[in-house]
């Protein structure tokens, strides 16, 4: 498939991040030569295989439900700058 | 001045010229006493240490300490290890060579040449096994492999990694690149000191669901496979020729080497295990946007979407951005079938493929890395599809969750690795083949 300026922008947007035009122009060729080399996988035949979304066979662990230990208000606020009156104060949402 | 603060000074003045270390080096003392008393231990960046700043190496995290220490890093401290420093990596995995740095970190130094790379992602951590030992320093580090990321740098450094079975040491603590593929591992000169680590931070965790340990007898070692596609002329001479008298060394002594193919592995592999690694970045750093933790702005004034997209675009790097951009595309509506699920089914047929070699064979071997560390130079000239091919050799036991190691056969200048991989959970079958090499 074609990787179009829109497409990388389109990408950042999802990804939250902004490029200057010099990186969207840089990652558009990136992008060309990586799915390019990926384009391999059109060769593959999985159609019936079941996908292993991990490396081993796993079950799912569950401790019982009471309350555990966990952090205090304090530290969990311990790396925060920007704090007002036990809160993090976060840029405005509307 | 005591030994302690020797070691430290040691470590400081050879930092200075190889820069192995995200920040100075620092003291941590134990907790307990046991197996690692009178070792000294770094701990890659990507790591929790309890109030010691931990920013895998990007600059979006600067400043932060973590709270808690991570699983493994409480296990080390209670069993007498004293942790001296958090060792550089690529910007939160993301390298095979550790150029990869974050904005504002030092590019790691190969011990053997000034000028070649270390290899990475874990470089920080090889730079100072091979180092520390040169000295005579007890040391060992604790790092992470993602695709390749510990069997990389030990092989072009000249030191001993081994990453063990998908799950048998917790994550809980680490700051996580690809959730089902991350496994935090062991690098050091000698296998007993290996196994005395292995033995100190396995085991099933609480506060990882994905942790499991099942343990499996040593085997004896009788009928080796070696991986056709590695030992062709895509591998440089001297490391076919090195491989080749280790070959030789092994039928003296009474083991039979024969030669395999895993074509589905060689074909599908490297695109697959990138697909997955940067879908499952992609997501665990949506999390860093300067508000609890690392970099953080007062000044908020805009909307929050501008604000984190803006903390985001300063403060990652130019190969985290490509990362985090190519997974949210493998994730997006109307891509997702053809890239992500995709690459899921080919992992289970990597995995189909290694089981089968595994019903004839004890290991599998290969060279670790298909040549000798290349100089800053040569990777100047390279294009982010060449970084990634040159996991060709090491993503196959990643994708698969095989336990593997890569050990120096050639130590002096240049190193080279041989690359030795086992059955899940045959961890010391795979540790007991290093007396084999020697």
């Amino acid at each position: 498939m074609e990787i179009t300026a829109d497409l990388v922008k389109h990408v950042a947007a999802s990804a939250r991040l902004e490029l200057s035009e010099t990186e969207i122009e840089q990652f558009k060729q990136d992008f060309q030569e990586i799915l390019n080399n990926f384009s391999v996988l059109d060769d593959a035949d999985v159609a019936q295989v079941s996908p292993a979304f991990h490396p081993v066979v796993l079950k799912d662990k569950t401790r019982d439900d009471v309350a555990d230990k966990t952090l205090s208000h304090e530290e969990a606020l311990q790396n925060v700058t920007d704090n007002s009156n036990g809160y993090i104060r976060g840029p405005k949402i509307v | 001045m005591t030994e302690e603060k020797d070691v430290l000074e040691t470590v400081r003045e050879l930092n200075n010229t190889f820069a192995f270390l995200s920040a100075d080096p620092e003291k941590i003392a134990p907790t307990g006493k046991g197996a690692l008393d009178g070792y000294y231990i770094t701990i890659k960046d990507c790591i929790c240490v309890k109030d010691v700043e931990t920013t895998a190496s990007s600059r979006i995290l600067k400043g932060y300490k973590p709270v808690f220490d991570a699983t493994v890093v409480e296990k080390i401290k209670a069993a007498g290890g004293t942790i001296i420093g958090k060792a550089v990596q690529d910007e939160f995995g993301f390298g095979s060579f550790c150029t990869n740095v974050g904005l504002g970190y030092a590019v790691p130094k190969n011990p053997h040449d000034l000028n070649r790379v270390t290899g990475g992602s874990s470089g920080g951590s090889a730079v100072a096994t091979s180092l520390l030992a040169q000295k005579g320093i007890k040391h060992i580090a604790i790092a992470e492999s993602t695709g390749g990321s510990i069997e990389n740098p030990a092989a072009f450094c000249g030191v001993i990694g081994f990453c063990p079975t998908y799950g048998t040491v917790s994550r809980y603590g680490l700051l996580s690149y690809a959730n089902s593929l991350d496994k935090i591992g062991i690098m050091a000169t000698d296998v007993a000191d290996v196994q005395k680590a292995l033995t100190v931070i396995q085991g099933e965790d609480p506060k990882d669901s994905t942790s499991k340990c099942e343990k499996k007898e040593i085997k004896k070692i009788q009928k080796v496979a070696i991986i056709k596609e590695s030992m062709t002329g895509d591998t440089d001479k001297k490391v076919l020729d090195e491989m080749q008298k280790k070959v030789a060394l092994l039928e003296q002594k009474g083991i039979i080497v024969e030669e395999i193919s895993l074509p589905f592995t060689f074909k599908y592999g490297i695109p697959a295990y990138y697909i997955l690694a940067t879908a499952e970045a992609s997501t665990n750093l949506a999390a860093l946007s300067g508000l609890r933790y690392g970099q953080q702005d007062v000044q908020k004034d805009e909307h929050f979407s501008k604000y984190f997209t803006r903390i985001r675009s300063e403060h990652f790097g130019t190969e985290a951005k490509r990362r985090i951009m190519l997974g949210t595309f493998t994730r997006m509506a109307g891509f997702r079938d053809a890239y992500y699920l995709k690459a899921a089914k080919i992992r289970a047929k990597v995995i189909e493929e290694y089981k089968k070699i595994f019903e004839t064979y004890d290991l599998i071997i290969s060279p670790t890395m298909p040549f000798v560390a290349p100089t800053f130079d040569d990777i100047e000239k390279l294009r982010p599809i060449d970084h990634y091919l040159a996991d060709v050799l090491t993503v196959g036991p990643n994708l698969a969750g095989l336990p593997h190691m890569s050990y120096p056969i050639v130590s002096e200048k240049m190193p080279i690795g041989m690359m030795v991989i086992g059955n899940h959970y045959e961890d010391e079958t795979v540790l007991s083949f290093g007396e084999l090499l020697q």
